[in-house]
């Protein structure tokens, strides 16, 4: 064990100031392993902003409630991976998310397949870093998002609704009515994002984007669930723009180089 | 030892691979309009970090640059001009050029303001017409480009991953031809490669353990497997070496769950599923057995043994003609006849 701690490269500091019986009882304890505590009481006795968050979460992360808690996900004497993981963040996530799950907000996906199955990966995706966008402790938000995202086809627009793709992208992707700077899907300067999104009635991304990974440019989606219906979303990309066949409106194209004028 | 050297080999090219599309982000998707090898466009943007001027893109010439695309009273931009601040100050400043771009139309006195209590010893400049961001195609902020000293495009991180630091410093240390890439990756990902030793040291285990098993010493053999798999848990092969050791010894439990172990991380590796099925064979359950093994048939390296379990199975189920044809086969796979000598067949009156 000593050889262990001193090879990581993330090491428990616990460990070399205050030493083994600070979690471990070295005659006989109602715990595995010689615990102290039940494994979770026992972390968010230091880990105090955590354990902030895992209990007053609205939304809870069952690999902190369930098994062995922390350890489902963290080494507790030291790990090579920074935050003492297991593993490389999205390959420790995708170690459970390898299987659909029905939870009480609904059924989560095998994210493992659905991502080798589709090579056009969101930034966060392509990066490995699943909490780029989730709170794997715990949070407010449904599918323990990090910050505010719609959860329903349609949302009347704030940046405050979005604030979880805003962390990242511009809010101006959306707030401007026209732009040359901030987007590729635009008809001339017409901003066809400020057209979707930005409107009481507006357009969430997940209508058109796939969040985590898609077959298609831009993760556009083939079809959008819509009620009991699909509707075909029909992109195609161009040089200069591309078109939309959904079930949403007529077919439309767009143009940044010259406007296409719709009929 | 051909196939293991394969896997092997097959292994560390995947893991390089991970590490590679790990460390370099795919250019045509973390910006719009520059992919790797393009050059930065010129521009000539004015300074908002209280120096005053502009400041102009032939100043970025003959060294390696960094330019961050960030925003103001944005956590994401504030950690990556922190993390290049410290990159800044470990690398060597005059080495190369650091320099940040606003991407929110701010003016100079609102940058001025958000990093009051900060100490960034490089320019911030303002693109106050969005020309350079269009030109860039950000897609999200901050966004980070690594050019080389001939101005060429080399690396892009989007948003600001856990890694950012660690992965600017490899990269930009690259550039300036300190490290060469191997070194860089490892630095990026550490850990991925910190792992492949420990499967390096795990397969010499192996091999070694093999060499004593050949040798007659088992327990030194069980012994030095067990180390194997200690090392590197994910060792299929390993797994299966000391299940068939311990079941030789008697140990059926033992045997059993390095099978399992072996099947967790390759549910269709033959001889798991070979060991799998003795096993279960020799506990009772010979239906489970019997549908574990004939899928087997034919498997080169394990065709003997396969014909001889099932032989076992129906022998005890009392089929025996079908019995000794599988154990006359097994022999046959075990101890090839040349073609053109004919082997008697068992039941033959």
């Amino acid at each position: 064990m000593h050889e262990h701690v001193e090879s990581v490269i993330t090491q428990h500091q616990v460990i070399k100031e205050k030493g083994c019986i600070t979690c471990h009882d070295p005659h006989a304890s109602d715990f595995n392993h010689q615990l102290k505590q039940d494994t979770l009481n026992l972390c968010l006795e230091c880990h105090e902003s955590i354990g902030e968050i895992v209990k007053n979460a609205l939304v809870s992360h069952g690999a902190v409630a369930e098994d062995n808690k922390c350890a489902n996900c963290h080494s507790p004497h030291g790990s090579d991976m920074p935050d003492m993981l297991l593993d490389e963040e999205m390959t420790l996530c995708l170690d459970c998310h390898d299987k659909p799950m029905d939870t009480p907000r609904g059924r989560i996906i095998d994210m493992k397949t659905w991502i080798e199955n589709n090579p056009e990966r969101h930034g966060p995706i392509r990066e490995g870093n699943c909490t780029l966008c989730h709170q794997p402790h715990g949070s407010d938000h449904f599918r323990i998002l990090a910050y505010e995202f719609p959860h329903k086809f349609y949302s009347p627009f704030s940046v405050e609704a979005y604030a979880l793709c805003f962390q990242c992208h511009e809010d101006t992707l959306v707030l401007d009515e026209q732009t040359t700077a901030l987007t590729d899907f635009r008809n001339g300067q017409k901003n066809l994002h400020y057209v979707h999104v930005n409107q009481k009635r507006g357009r969430t991304c997940r209508a058109c984007h796939e969040i985590h990974a898609g077959t298609k440019p831009k993760r556009m989606k083939d079809f959008v669930p819509f009620g009991i219906w699909n509707y075909p979303i029909g992109f195609e990309i161009a040089p200069n723009g591309g078109k939309c066949a959904p079930g949403c409106h007529v077919p439309r194209a767009y143009d940044r180089t010259q406007a296409v004028i719709q009929q | 030892m051909r196939q293991f050297s394969a896997r092997l080999f097959s292994f560390h090219a995947n893991l390089l691979l991970l590490a590679v599309v790990m460390a370099i982000p795919h250019p045509a998707c973390a910006v719009r309009n520059l992919k790797i090898g393009d050059s930065l466009p010129s521009f000539f943007l004015p300074r908002a970090d209280g120096e005053g001027g502009m400041y102009n893109s032939e100043e970025l010439a003959g060294q390696p640059a960094v330019i961050v695309f960030c925003r103001p009273y944005h956590q994401l931009s504030l950690d990556a001009l922190k993390d290049l601040e410290a990159v800044a100050s470990q690398v060597g400043l005059t080495k190369f050029r650091l320099l940040a771009v606003d991407t929110k139309l701010s003016t100079a006195q609102e940058i001025q303001a958000t990093f009051a209590d900060e100490k960034f010893h490089f320019p911030i400049l303002l693109d106050p017409q969005r020309t350079l961001y269009e030109e860039v195609g950000l897609i999200v902020s901050p966004t980070t480009l690594l050019f080389d000293a001939k101005g060429g495009l080399r690396f892009v991180i989007a948003s600001h991953p856990h890694q950012f630091r660690q992965e600017v410093q490899a990269q930009l240390r690259f550039l300036l031809g300190e490290i060469d890439e191997q070194t860089m990756n490892e630095q990026v990902h550490p850990a991925v490669h910190k792992i492949e030793a420990d499967m390096t040291a795990a397969w010499h285990l192996y091999n070694l353990g093999k060499k004593l098993q050949n040798e007659g010493k088992t327990e030194q053999a069980m012994s030095t497997f067990e180390k194997a798999v200690s090392r590197y848990p994910s060792l299929v092969e390993g797994h299966c070496s000391l299940g068939f050791l311990k079941f030789s010894a008697g140990d059926l439990d033992s045997a059993a769950e390095h099978f399992d172990a072996a099947l967790k991380q390759n549910p269709t590796f033959p001889s798991a599923q070979l060991g799998s099925a003795i096993v279960l064979a020799r506990t009772g359950e010979d239906r489970k057995a019997e549908q574990m093994l004939l899928p087997l048939v034919g498997q080169p390296a394990l065709d003997g043994r396969v014909r001889y379990e099932l032989g076992r199975i129906y022998i005890a189920r009392g089929e025996r003609e079908k019995a000794l044809k599988f154990f006359q086969d097994a022999l046959a796979s075990i101890f090839p006849e040349p073609e053109s000598v004919q082997t008697p067949p068992l039941t033959q009156q």
